[in-house]
């Protein structure tokens, strides 16, 4: 009984622990980049959110509100950062007639996916190593005039909430002994595109747990304070 | 503390009760609104949707203007023109036998259903099954199921969910998520029922919807994949896309007693010829020479583009290289250019053959009728080196 009392403790623990914590990876590029001196115009491409509802079975469901309410939400909260720091900002929604324009947000997407696979997943690419030299190639100039842009900001989230069985699942697991059983949590990067040159000049990946929910607006906030606080801007 | 653990057990037997639930039935979609945005069928449109985007932005989506004309009033003519209203079909350049319909409305015909159809009323089958499997929401039928079998291989981590995404969004797996684990048999046993009657009523050949299975079944046994061929025999038992002759006959059963309609053999040979070359070189990447080859054979009975399928018949034989494969190739050539349709390129396949069976003469004339009629080709000038050194 002892010992069941003490694994429970540390599973709480572990609970309340992670609720507050946040983790981050910032890369940079190792090109040679100038930041735009002085104001500068930033353009934030209509940021990927995807939220689900983690049942207590395992399953992921996709929640077409909570994805809006927190698509909203960071919007609301990266605006409110950049232009405290003094930068012009523009919310792009993504023009679906305009190929040029789609290509660019999913090659954006492959190259981020690409980052991630390569730095979390084991794969380390060998010809990257100590580099940083991703990039979307000159193509994205024209789309910098269209869009009087000097930066384009792209911001992709995703995030699992438990119901309360999961969460029961994984305390009773945690106590039996058991555990891996994710009660979920918020995993989002973000990557800052340099209209000039195409290059990647600064990308950051976040993993924030529990207590940050991003259908809220504290939540939100502290998910986009976390990942967007080393943005060279 | 009692309390607690009580409470984990209540939790845990709540997680038991979910799995053991039965699979229920869902009404029918009844108007073309969206559903409500709090609802987990909302998440399912939410994930097609963006399947959809990347979709239309593939180069793999077929954007002719005529054909796609065509397959919208065939689809419109099979499901009804106020249910057509909240179908959108995208034609996939895919080689493979295959259509299939996301929640969302978005339908994706590939062109290797395209290639294989015997004519109209064969594709307006298909078209009226995968539509049932949307209007009966079958996907999110699937997806409930889902969840009720409790099963932990279904969890992706938020690191892989993450960086995985955009690859799972690539085409193929556009359908992911509800389809990933197919339909079970009583879903398509319904859509098969469903789709035969929307496309009697829509004035077709009753017979055809059995033809078009027959056919499959047919090619597979020709199939060089013998793991292919074992499908056959597999499905009959456990799989739950059965491709069977339970299912053939059945669908036999349901074409008695109807009249007989339209095959429309002509409008889908009209519709598709331009594309018959391109769809039928795309079949041949898969390198399956015993179903390419059965698939060719059984167009040239129909009589129709006869220069082009002799054609590309050789050119399979010249890929498959068996004993006298080569032989049979060029022979394949010979028989092509006497057809009206038969393409410029097969002139030069032929005096490629001449010219390496030694026959330099005939070499010479067919490079030179194939300089004729493609004068603007782009191998022009290596033909024309052939001629110069004498072929």
């Amino acid at each position: 009984m002892k010992s069941i009392l003490i694994r429970m403790v540390v599973a709480i623990l572990g609970l309340a622990w992670l609720s507050a914590c946040a983790s981050t990876d910032v890369m940079e590029t190792t090109n040679s980049f100038s930041p735009v001196a002085g104001k500068a115009r930033i353009v934030l491409i209509e940021p990927d959110v995807e939220l689900s509802f983690l049942k207590a079975a395992g399953v992921s469901e996709v929640r077409a509100d909570w994805s809006g309410q927190g698509r909203e939400n960071v919007l609301r909260e990266i605006e409110a950062i950049l232009q405290e720091a003094g930068h012009e900002m523009g919310v792009h929604e993504i023009d679906l007639d305009d190929d040029r324009q789609v290509q660019m947000v999913r090659l954006h997407e492959v190259v981020g996916a690409t980052i991630l696979t390569h730095r979390f997943m084991n794969q380390p690419l060998p010809s990257k190593r100590k580099r940083f030299d991703w990039s979307l190639g000159p193509g994205v100039r024209a789309m910098a005039d269209k869009m009087q842009a000097d930066y384009a900001l792209f911001l992709y989230a995703r995030g699992e909430y438990a119901s309360s069985g999961r969460q029961a699942l994984a305390v009773g697991l945690a106590v039996l002994g058991g555990g891996g059983v994710s009660t979920g949590g918020q995993a989002a990067y973000a990557s800052l595109v340099d209209m000039r040159t195409g290059d990647i000049v600064w990308f950051n990946v976040a993993f924030t747990t529990v207590g940050t929910d991003m259908r809220k607006p504290e939540g939100a906030k502290f998910m986009v304070e976390t990942i967007l606080k080393d943005i060279p801007l | 503390m009692m309390a607690w653990i009580r409470s984990i057990a209540f939790a845990a037997a709540g997680v038991l009760a979910m799995s053991a639930c039965a699979s229920s039935d869902i009404a029918p979609r009844d108007d073309l609104d969206r559903p409500d945005v709090a609802s987990d069928e909302a998440g399912l449109w939410m994930v097609m949707d963006k399947a959809e985007r990347d979709l239309q932005g593939s180069s793999v989506v077929v954007r002719d203007e005529a054909l796609n004309a065509y397959l919208r009033n065939v689809t419109c003519r099979v499901v009804g023109e106020t249910e057509c209203e909240g179908v959108r079909v995208y034609i996939v350049e895919q080689p493979y036998f295959n259509a299939n319909m996301a929640p969302n409305g978005m339908m994706q015909v590939w062109t290797g259903l395209l290639l294989r159809a015997e004519n109209e009323a064969q594709l307006a089958f298909v078209l009226g099954h995968e539509f049932a499997h949307y209007h009966e929401r079958h996907s999110l039928e699937q997806w409930r199921d889902i969840n009720r079998a409790s099963n932990a291989s279904l969890f992706f981590s938020l690191g892989v969910a993450l960086a995985g995404v955009p690859q799972a969004a690539v085409l193929g797996n556009a359908t992911l998520t509800a389809q990933l684990y197919g339909f079970g048999r009583d879903k398509e046993r319904e859509a098969d029922e469903l789709g035969f009657t929307d496309f009697v009523s829509a004035g077709y050949e009753p017979t055809q919807a059995a033809a078009i299975w027959d056919y499959l079944i047919a090619e597979t046994e020709a199939s060089d994949s013998r793991r292919r061929q074992r499908q056959i025999a597999r499905s009959s038992i456990f799989s739950s896309h059965p491709l069977t002759a339970e299912r053939v006959e059945t669908l036999q059963a349901y074409a008695e007693g109807y009249p007989s309609g339209e095959r429309g053999e002509g409008a889908l040979a009209a519709a598709t010829a331009p594309f018959l070359a391109q769809w039928l070189k795309d079949d041949l990447v898969l390198r399956d020479f015993g179903a390419h080859l059965h698939l060719i054979d059984h167009k040239i009975r129909t009589g129709r583009n006869l220069g082009l399928l002799h054609y590309r018949r050789g050119i399979a034989l010249q890929a498959r290289r068996d004993e006298g494969d080569l032989a049979d190739a060029l022979a394949e050539f010979e028989v092509s250019v006497i057809h009206p349709d038969a393409p410029p390129v097969a002139w030069r396949a032929l005096g490629e053959a001449y010219r390496r069976a030694g026959r330099k003469a005939e070499a010479q004339a067919a490079f030179i009728m194939y300089l004729d009629l493609a004068p603007n080709a782009p191998d022009r000038l290596m033909v024309e080196s052939y001629l110069d050194e004498g072929v």
